[in-house]
Formats: structure tokens, C-alpha cells, sequence
């Protein structure tokens, strides 16, 4: 006859236990496969594609520690390539991710390896704006990062001055702040 | 990913943009009797320019003192081969490269146009690094001193030379904004040939130096690279 015999672990719990393995593994290795497909991706294609994310770790206003993030604005530019482009302007974010281009110059062999030689070097301009109810602050941060890595960290502090408030007139000019030498006007 | 490119609002507006050449300096050259040096510049290498902003409220037209601030330097990329021609016999000289530069200026409204604070920010971005190379007399100014340490013999006999890369894609991984140099010298404590530059950058180029003797000498001319 037949011996029912009550099983020790269920289904269920066993295939609860894998599915947590494998999205474990899959977590931690994550990194790993994601450089090696966004270097297959470079290889191939010859371009791909950088997760760029700025931190705002500390924001001070005239030196002391500042709080009221909300009452911000930040004003985000890139300008990796001239003119610049405006990404942001609106609230105060303390995390910015997005994505950047990666064009693929060769790849450097190294030990247990190769380094991929890329462009552009990106670079970004963060600028924050805090009006008080008196007096208006700003402080600016430049990013430049050259993205041959998948996923980039940047941290970036700010620290609150006062902007100068107007007086007299003058005319917007900045052709007297190179060391010239056979200037030429654009065209 | 965050939607970070479709958040954007019409609180900003670039009043104005335009463009401009200058010459401007990126490196020192020296040299030193019985020998000379160039500084060449590959297509695709980097160097470091100065990026500069300021800003006011209040009124369309900026504080008539208002100064520019430094915001330290940023990558430029050199769009053709260019070389400094040779210094030799003593000769220094601060290297000028034409640079493209943009000028920006944006007004911002904070929080939104019916507050009535208005900001203004201009900057002048550096863009490009273009021919020609041109050059001025030098401030001797340079990281002075015998090679010592990691060094390379260039060799004793007029007309030998040899290249070294201070920034590139096969040689050195600096980080941005240090300044990278190069020194030559007889073994004796009279120094120094010597390059000075705040460029680099692994790109597809190479910003290089040239050392060439020029004079039979019985010590063998030395270099290594350096930074600061």
C-alpha cells in the first residue's frame, strides 16, 4: 500500500528560498554584469550609454550648516558641449541620476583586462539659488567626469553666498579676460 | 532612471550666447644648453582651461566692479596635431593655445517670474583647443631640480633625441587639474630643461615632449617625468 508521509519542507518555502538565492546573486553580481554588458555594448556599437549620479551631500550657507533645501532652487547646465544646454531648473533635488553619452576611442589592455579610453569629458554646472526674504545666495559646482565606468558617483557640496546686488551700469563683455595675442572675433 | 531630463521648467532663459578665440597659456617650456625641446600637442588630447562665472540681481546690467570667479579648469579637447617648434640654448617660454571660447548669459527667476527676483549668471566656457600654437616669453617658474629617481637617458651625442608622454592614453592616468611637468639634466646640480602643464587627461591623444641634444657633451643627458 501507500505510505503517506508528510514532507519535512514545502514546495512552496523550497522554491521561495531559490527565487531569494537567485535575486541575491543577481543583486550582487549585478555590477559586475552590468560593466561587462555596457563594455560588449562599447565594443560592438562603439557608444553606449553612463549612469551619472550627483550627490549634494552638504549644503551651508555662509559657512554654517543649511536646512531649508526646500526653499532652493537648483539650475542644472551642461556644458560638455558649447552652447550649453539647460537640463534643470526647479526644486531642490539632493540626487540627480541620468544618463551620458559614451563614445568608445579603443580599448587599453591591462592586466587582467582592458580600459576603455572614451569621450567626451563630460562636464556639468549645478547652480543653487536661495532667497531669504531680504537678500538672495548662490553657490555653483562643476562636475566634469570622463564616463568609462558604467556607473558614476560624483558628490558635490555647496556653500551659500550672498550675490551681488546691482548698482551702476556696464556693459556685459568678456573680451578682455584672455591673454590675447591675435584675437579674433567670431564670425 | 530618474526622470530627470523631462523635468524642466520656462523659469530660466539664456538671454545671449556668442563665441571668441584667444590665445591662451597651457604650458611652460625650458631648456637648457646642449639640448633642446618642443611640447607637441596630438588631436584628441586634453588640456586644462579656465572656466569662469559671475553672477548679480537686481538689475539687467551687472555691479559695475563685479569680478569674474575662477571655477577652476575644465577639459578642452585639441582638435588637430600641434607642436610648439623647438627652445633650445636656455630659451623659455610660456606656450599659448587658441581656444574657442563661449559666452553665456542666463537670467533666472526664483521660484517664478511673478516673485520678482531675478538672477543673472554669465560664463565664459572653454570649448575647444584649436591651432596655432604660439608663444611667449616664459616666467621661469618651473618644478627646477636634477632628475632623479625614475629616470630615462636621452643620450650624449648631438642629434639623438627622444619623446615622452606627459598625458595620454598609453602613458599616465592624472588626475584633473594637476600639473604634470617633465625635467632634463646633465648629471651635475645645474639644472633644468623642464615642461609645466596643467593638461592631461586619457583621451585618444597625447600632449608630449621632444628632447633632442644638440651639442656631443661626455655626460649623458637624463629626463623623467613628474608631478606636482
Amino acid at each position: 500500500m501507500f505510505s503517506c508521509r508528510r514532507r519535512a519542507i514545502s514546495l512552496p518555502l523550497v522554491a521561495i528560498l531559490i527565487a531569494t538565492g537567485i535575486l541575491t546573486y543577481h543583486t550582487y553580481n549585478r555590477e559586475v554584469i552590468d560593466k561587462k554588458t555596457w563594455l560588449a555594448e562599447l565594443e560592438t556599437k562603439g557608444y553606449s550609454y553612463s549612469t551619472l549620479t550627483i550627490t549634494i551631500d552638504k549644503v551651508l550657507l555662509e559657512g554654517k550648516p543649511f536646512y531649508e533645501t526646500s526653499k532652493l532652487i537648483m539650475i542644472v547646465h551642461n556644458f560638455t558641449k558649447c552652447p550649453s544646454v539647460l537640463l534643470y531648473h526647479g526644486k531642490f533635488k539632493s540626487k540627480l541620476t541620468f544618463k551620458i553619452f559614451v563614445k568608445l576611442v579603443k580599448l587599453r589592455p591591462i592586466e587582467g583586462g582592458v580600459v576603455p579610453i572614451v569621450t567626451p569629458v563630460h562636464n556639468y554646472a549645478i547652480t543653487i539659488i536661495y532667497w531669504n526674504g531680504k537678500e538672495l545666495y548662490d553657490a555653483v559646482a562643476v562636475v566634469e567626469v570622463v564616463p568609462n565606468e558604467p556607473v558614476l558617483v560624483k558628490t558635490v557640496s555647496f556653500n551659500l553666498t550672498k550675490t551681488p546686488k546691482v548698482a551702476t551700469e556696464s556693459t556685459p563683455s568678456f573680451g578682455h579676460l584672455f591673454l590675447l595675442q591675435g584675437e579674433e572675433q567670431s564670425s | 532612471m530618474a526622470t530627470f531630463f523631462s523635468f524642466r521648467e520656462r523659469s530660466s532663459l539664456r538671454e545671449y550666447w556668442d563665441y571668441k578665440y584667444g590665445f591662451t597659456k597651457v604650458a611652460e617650456v625650458y631648456s637648457i644648453q646642449g639640448s633642446r625641446a618642443k611640447i607637441v600637442f596630438e588631436e584628441g588630447s586634453c588640456v586644462k582651461v579656465q572656466e569662469l562665472r559671475r553672477r548679480w540681481y537686481n538689475s539687467p546690467e551687472p555691479p559695475e566692479d563685479l569680478q569674474w570667479d575662477d571655477l577652476g579648469a575644465k577639459s578642452v579637447q585639441v582638435m588637430s596635431d600641434m607642436s610648439s617648434g623647438w627652445f633650445e640654448n636656455g630659451e623659455h617660454a610660456t606656450i599659448l593655445l587658441r581656444i574657442k571660447y563661449y559666452y553665456e548669459r542666463w537670467k533666472y527667476y526664483y521660484v517664478d517670474p511673478t516673485a520678482g527676483i531675478i538672477m543673472y549668471e554669465e560664463w565664459v566656457i572653454p570649448d575647444k583647443a584649436l591651432g596655432p600654437v604660439s608663444y611667449t616669453n616664459g616666467v621661469k617658474t618651473c618644478h627646477c631640480g636634477a632628475v632623479s629617481g625614475n629616470a630615462y637617458i636621452i643620450g650624449n651625442q648631438e642629434g639623438v633625441y627622444r619623446s615622452f608622454q606627459l598625458a595620454g592614453t598609453d602613458g599616465y592616468y592624472w588626475s584633473p587639474a594637476v600639473t604634470v611637468g617633465f625635467t632634463v639634466s646633465y648629471p651635475t646640480k645645474e639644472v633644468t630643461l623642464g615642461v609645466q602643464i596643467k593638461a592631461e587627461r586619457h583621451y585618444a591623444g597625447a600632449v608630449k615632449i621632444y628632447v633632442e641634444v644638440t651639442e656631443d657633451r661626455s655626460l649623458w643627458l637624463w629626463g623623467r617625468n613628474f608631478r606636482l
